[in-house]
């Protein structure tokens, strides 16, 4: 289509011909629905498929392992809501940024209890062996959020290209480690600290580089 | 709430004929289209200074536009929308525009240099040596050249006149300037 050398009646006409009944967007809410209803499936399905931890009911039975899914559970939430309000221009608002607090809160439960430790037993002690199954297990777990909050956000008109890939894959990672919580049976912090946490930065980083090759509109 | 931007267009009548048109209401869309062009017009006036470029970044604006329309929602206002996606548009555009004029050699560069006005006898020789260079292309490399390089279109301007893939253009010119580069370097010896 040449356009720079029609006129702006041509160009318009061209707009008009094309105009279709649209279909709109869904609420916000609605989507976020959608998504965490599919999420929960996938990781319902591919738990079960990779098989969860022999002590899982002994574990919903610890504080602090029910703390750590519901952090998970708000930085995910939190991270789609953000993708799916800022896939609509004109939409950014304070909103966007509560992913943070959860964030903040999973670090400090995790530094608290990972700092004694290595004050302890030294780094390498408490990092322990290579664990590649967990970071392998998170990706697993992260496809079905990720796919589901990608086209959803696809489907809108991305003005913010690096910070929207950001939250699809935060909240796709988030919900993989939150999945994972339930698969992997080593409690060591160390091993939490560098398989389970370093992975969901990585993959949110990921995000961001992606975001410019698929966000295009 | 009604607000008339710059002073002429009524807010709540814009969102109105958008909401219509997102139904699929072609007149309402035409209406909606001019008005939009025109404030883009008025907006980007003052905020791009090479004005020869404005067509083509309200043109851009007004694309995105109508590939957004979906996602405008009638519970809002529709001033913000707009402008977060020409604020988007005029950006994409400025950064295409930066990564096709980046993408020649210092030398290919310096072959393709227009001369200082004024400099009528070296414009004339660089005209006639131009034309000697362009005639060792095939057809489609010389017209691809005089588009991009000549006439300071964007590689994505070409490719869609042209039908082809941007980095199909990217290459086909870059190709063509090689060529006439070897012609050049065999003219001097």
């Amino acid at each position: 289509m040449r356009r720079q050398n029609k006129s702006m009646e041509e160009f318009l006409g061209e707009l008009v011909a094309d105009c279709q009944p649209v279909c709109r967007m869904k609420p916000l809410w609605l989507r976020l629905l959608i998504w965490i209803g599919l999420a929960v499936i996938g990781i319902g399905v591919l738990g079960t498929f990779l098989g969860w931890r022999g002590d899982l009911l002994m574990k919903f039975r610890s504080t602090y392992f029910v703390a750590e899914l519901i952090v998970l559970f708000l930085l995910s939430f939190w991270a789609a809501y953000a993708a799916f309000k800022v896939c609509v221009p004109g939409q950014r608002c304070r909103g966007v940024y509560f992913w943070v607090i959860p964030l903040v809160v999973w670090l400090v439960m995790v530094l608290v209890s990972f700092l004694p430790e290595l004050a302890e037993h030294g780094v390498f002690a408490v990092i322990g062996n290579s664990h590649f199954l967990c970071v392998r297990g998170i990706l697993i777990l992260a496809v079905i959020p990720f796919l589901a909050s990608f086209f959803l956000v696809r489907f809108g008109a991305v003005v913010y290209p690096k910070y929207s890939g950001y939250m699809v894959a935060l909240s796709a990672a988030a919900m993989g480690a939150l999945g994972l919580q339930m698969l992997c049976p080593i409690d060591d912090v160390g091993h939490y600290l560098v398989w389970h946490m370093s992975p969901v930065f990585g993959i949110a980083v990921l995000g961001v580089y992606l975001a410019k090759y698929f966000s295009r509109w | 709430m009604s607000i008339k931007i710059y002073g002429q267009v009524d807010e709540a009548e814009l969102s109105a004929l958008l909401v219509s048109a997102q139904d699929g209401d072609r007149r309402a869309y035409e209406t909606f289209l001019g008005e939009l062009y025109r404030i883009l017009e008025r907006y980007l006036w003052r905020r791009v200074s090479d004005k020869s470029v404005l067509p083509d970044v309200v043109q851009e604006i007004v694309v995105g536009v109508h590939k957004a329309r979906h996602t405008y929602d009638p519970t809002q206002r529709v001033f913000p929308w707009l402008m977060a996606i020409a604020r988007y548009k005029t950006i994409d555009y400025w950064k295409r525009r930066k990564r096709d004029r980046n993408f020649f050699t210092h030398d290919e560069e310096i072959l393709l240099r227009q001369p200082a006005p004024g400099d009528e006898v070296e414009l004339a020789d660089n005209q006639w040596l131009l034309e000697e260079y362009l005639d060792v292309l095939p057809q489609k490399q010389r017209d691809l050249v005089s588009m991009v390089k000549l006439e300071g279109h964007s590689v994505r301007y070409a490719a869609e006149f042209f039908g082809m893939t941007e980095s199909n253009v990217k290459t086909t010119v870059h190709r063509a300037i090689k060529k006439m580069r070897e012609r050049s370097h065999a003219t001097t010896k």
